[in-house]
């Protein structure tokens, strides 16, 4: 297939700003290419060579795009430069050069999408002391024989910054679109949702069609979009919503990991996907010492703990091994312990579909833990429940409780560091509030309600009311804090003159895909962080309002959603000039947030579509209210 | 089936100057010598070499490809003293390459040549022709570099030049008529040409060498020179850069 049909497509993609169009525009050309061709066009077509779990990554530097550009086109490095910083994206500065580059071809080839891919993989490969030239040289070979368009992409590409629009759910539509119907679209998202590769969706679907995508499970290696928690403003309304009776779990301030366990090696995944194994490599090993399965993925929560107290400490701690190096002292310097939630597979079977306490039960037999309390605490949850006879039997049986928690399992050998999260059944708010208080005192977050009925499975990549959280925040103000991304900056006065002042920020609409505005954002920066600011988003200047922002409000400098705030704020009102959630309260207003602050957490675990979503903010709108109306009827 | 022997230096030689356009190539053999094509992978410089069988000191060949690692060549080379022999012979039933020097084996795994296809070679009707001694062309690089990264080169019917500039310095090499080894430009012809390229390929070759340059008006430039004493011809194609405004 010639490179420039995909380029083509990917520059109708971005001339259009409707969802809808784009997805009409990629079912049509998913149509007519080949199926070994559909995996890569659909990595490419989010700025990748492979899945977003993947470690490696293009990311070529800027710079060294535009010595590739400089070196295949014969214009000085200085243009290009310049050009750079007014663009603000390599791609454009590719589409002009290239298409007056002085340097003539003996002769050329038309680039086929092999070839690009091919070269591409050589980029990501390049490594050791000459990796940066080589890196431009294999760009500079395939610029020589692009087109300008072909070029964009190019340079956008290897950048890792598609900036076409087209995300992962666009690309979901256009394949149901292509290959099957509307209907199926459920089914298509869930086989992303347990596998987060894209490629291999669109492949087994272009291959074997919906059937293919059905019949798709869990495995190892692959992560798990992870399930989220709706929140309610209290441990009452919890209750009633659970049907007056539900799991508890405390809620660990620390990292949450998903662990895809094999025979031989553990890989370790933060919830936003990246490979987070090399910094937790001592969990990792528990994890496999300990598990009794040849196969298992789980989830837990990785909490740092005082080395002498051994109590647990708060989220900023383990945030030290988050770094790339120097990790073997951070291993030693900051210990932690993993708290187990959940499990997803178990040799052979997808735990997803089960109910969570079938999960629960699973998960305790799956790994050799050294608290045997803790199972037989499990025990007695298990006789309050109301499981069909036959399910309490199979866990009841005196032959399961001998057989799966062996008395002579050696102690001595099993590390503190894995561990299970204290789960109780609660029956009643009292018991709730009770249970609240001891996760405060043992230094957690809140609690995690979790529904204990058949229909309680795992549901990948959603948030729901089968899982509720419910945290200390809730209590003391209006709501948690949000979690925004930065979409645009102001220019500041005084003071702030030459820096940015201030920040346009936004939350993310899983509907549409967009980034609508919710706030402008100036409070609860210091010297330092403003300091800071151009270094952290520079990167990202966009010449133009990104196609993915929805925003009424124009800033001085635009930026493409990258780097997510914690933000917390007085209470959301009704706002004429922001985005979010229009025409859900009012025709022509959207939700903004009142006296938002800067909490002075940068969220580098959070990718800009892991933020706070219009819907949440829409939802919190609406429990404010009731919990007013609930106050002064009090 | 090819083995030969041949001197050291001579695959020295021949070596660097393949190795400033590609590390990976395909040499297509028979009973008179060895030949390749090879196109650097941005399509800016070509190069043809003939290596005839007497620039080796024993050579038997029938109809064959050999596909070779450069870098790996180079590392063999390296283990021989100056004048020493090294025998080269095809494993064709393990598809290896086997040298020898002295008491020194050394095996390589050839590289898969059913892909790599000969570069059509351009057909180019020149109308300068200037013969320079390499030597000359080495010192006109030594005075272009760090000026800018690409040069001209001209000739008219009184000489040559070979000339660079930059933002804001300038440098060149005249040599005139009387200097040069033969000349024939009917007009005045340029061309610029980038410079990494041209001068890779300059310094890699010997002193005391004649190099035919065949030169016109933005077109590209074609160099033909001979090795190993005078048994092997190289030509070497490079694409012009042509300023538009």
């Amino acid at each position: 297939m010639l490179y420039s049909e995909l380029a083509n497509t990917f520059d109708k993609l971005e001339k259009t700003g409707s969802r809808l169009e784009m997805t009409a525009t990629f079912s049509e050309f998913f149509k007519t290419v080949n199926a070994e061709d559909i995996r890569n066009i659909v990595y490419l077509s989010q700025g990748k060579l492979h899945p977003d779990f993947y470690p490696q990554e293009l990311g070529m530097a800027d710079k060294l795009v535009l010595g590739a550009i400089s070196s295949t086109s014969g214009i000085p490095e200085s243009v290009t430069e310049a050009a750079w910083i007014k663009k603000g994206d390599p791609g454009a500065v590719a589409e002009e050069f290239i298409g007056i580059k002085k340097q003539m071809t003996l002769f050329s080839e038309s680039l086929t999408l092999d070839r690009v891919v091919k070269n591409l993989l050589l980029i990501e490969n390049s490594e050791g002391r000459d990796s940066q030239d080589k890196k431009m040289k294999y760009l500079s070979q395939l610029l020589h024989d692009s087109t300008p368009i072909e070029a964009r992409y190019l340079c956008r590409i290897v950048t890792g910054r598609m900036r076409v629009g087209a995300g992962s759910m666009t690309i979901l539509d256009a394949l149901a679109d292509a290959f099957a119907t509307k209907e199926d679209r459920p089914e298509i998202e869930r086989a992303f949702n347990i596998t987060c590769d894209l490629g291999l969706v669109a492949e087994t679907i272009s291959v074997g069609g919906i059937n293919a995508i059905k019949q798709m499970q869990v495995t190892v290696g692959n992560p798990i979009k992870v399930m989220l928690a709706e929140r309610l403003p209290s441990i009452a309304q919890i209750i009633e919503r659970m049907g007056g009776k539900c799991a508890m779990e405390y809620k660990y301030d620390g990292i949450r990991i998903q662990a895809h366990i094999s025979k031989n090696s553990v890989k370790l995944y933060s919830r936003r996907l990246e490979d987070l194994t090399s910094n937790f490599p001592d969990v990792a090993a528990s994890l496999r010492a300990q598990c009794r399965v040849e196969e298992a993925i789980i989830e837990g929560e990785c909490v740092a703990i005082d080395r002498k107290t051994g109590e647990m400490l708060p989220f900023q701690t383990v945030t030290h091994r988050r770094k790339k190096h120097g990790m073997k002292e951070a291993i030693k310097e900051f210990p932690v312990k993993i708290f187990m939630f959940d499990i997803l597979y178990a040799d052979g079977i997808d735990m997803t579909l089960y109910p969570f306490v079938e999960r629960r039960i699973k998960l305790i037999e799956t790994f050799d833990l050294s608290e045997n309390v803790k199972k037989l605490h499990l025990l007695e949850n298990i006789k309050k429940l109301n499981l069909p006879e036959d399910v309490k039997k199979l866990y009841l049986s005196e032959d399961i409780e001998k057989s799966n928690f062996p008395e002579n399992a050696k102690e001595s050998n099993l590390s503190e560091q894995i561990d299970l999260t204290t789960m109780k059944i609660i029956e009643s708010p009292e018991e709730g509030e009770a249970f609240f208080n001891e996760a405060i005192s043992a230094r957690c977050e809140g609690i995690m309600a979790k529904s204990i009925y058949q229909d309680s499975v795992y549901r990948a990549g959603s948030r729901g009311f089968l899982w509720i959280k419910y945290k200390k925040d809730y209590e003391a103000s209006l709501t948690d804090s949000f979690d925004l991304a930065v979409v645009g900056a102001f220019y500041g006065m005084g003071k702030r003159a030459g820096k940015y002042g201030a920040l346009l920020m936004a939350a993310f609409d899983a509907e549409s895909g967009k980034f609508c505005t919710v706030c402008k954002l100036g409070t609860g920066f210091d010297d330092a962080f403003l300091e800071e600011l151009p270094k952290m988003l520079d990167k990202y200047l966009s010449e133009t309002k990104p196609q993915l922002v929805d925003a009424e409000m124009v800033p001085d400098v635009w930026f493409q959603p990258t780097i997510v705030l914690e933000v917390v704020a007085a209470e959301i009102s009704i706002s004429p000039i922001h985005t979010a959630a229009i025409g859900l309260v009012s025709d022509d207003a959207g939700l903004g947030l009142r006296f938002p602050r800067f909490t002075g957490c940068v969220r580098t675990d959070k990718g800009p579509e892991q933020c706070t979503t219009v819907n949440e903010i829409f939802e919190m709108y609406e429990l404010q209210g009731k919990k007013d109306t609930h106050l002064t009827e009090q | 089936m090819f083995k030969a022997e041949i001197k050291s230096e001579t695959l020295k030689g021949l070596v660097s100057i393949i190795s400033t356009l590609i590390d990976e190539v395909k040499f297509t053999v028979n009973s008179d010598g060895m030949s390749l094509k090879a196109v650097d992978p941005a399509h800016v410089a070509m190069i043809e070499l003939n290596i005839g069988a007497k620039a080796f000191e024993s050579y038997s060949a029938t109809e064959t490809e050999i596909g070779v690692d450069l870098d790996k060549v180079k590392s063999v080379i390296k283990l021989a003293g100056p004048g020493e022999t090294i025998i080269m012979e095809q494993d064709e039933g393990q598809g290896r390459l086997v040298f020898k020097i002295g008491n020194i084996t050394r095996r390589m795994n050839l590289i898969d040549t059913s892909c790599m296809n000969d570069p059509k070679v351009p057909q180019l009707t020149l109308s300068a022709n200037i013969g320079i001694l390499v030597d000359q062309l080495q010192k006109g690089i030594r005075a272009a570099e760090s000026i800018s990264d690409h040069i001209a080169l001209k000739a008219d019917s009184e000489g040559f030049e070979l000339s660079c500039e930059g933002d804001t310095d300038f440098a060149s090499l005249r040599v005139e008529k009387a200097a040069l080894e033969s000349l024939k430009a009917d007009s005045k012809v340029c061309s610029l040409y980038p410079l990494e390229y041209f001068s890779n390929l300059i310094k890699a070759i010997p002193s005391g060498t004649i190099v035919n340059i065949e030169l016109d008006d933005d077109y590209p430039v074609k160099l033909v020179f001979k090795l190993a004493n005078g048994e092997s011809t190289v030509s070497y194609f490079l694409a012009p850069r042509i300023e538009s405004d």
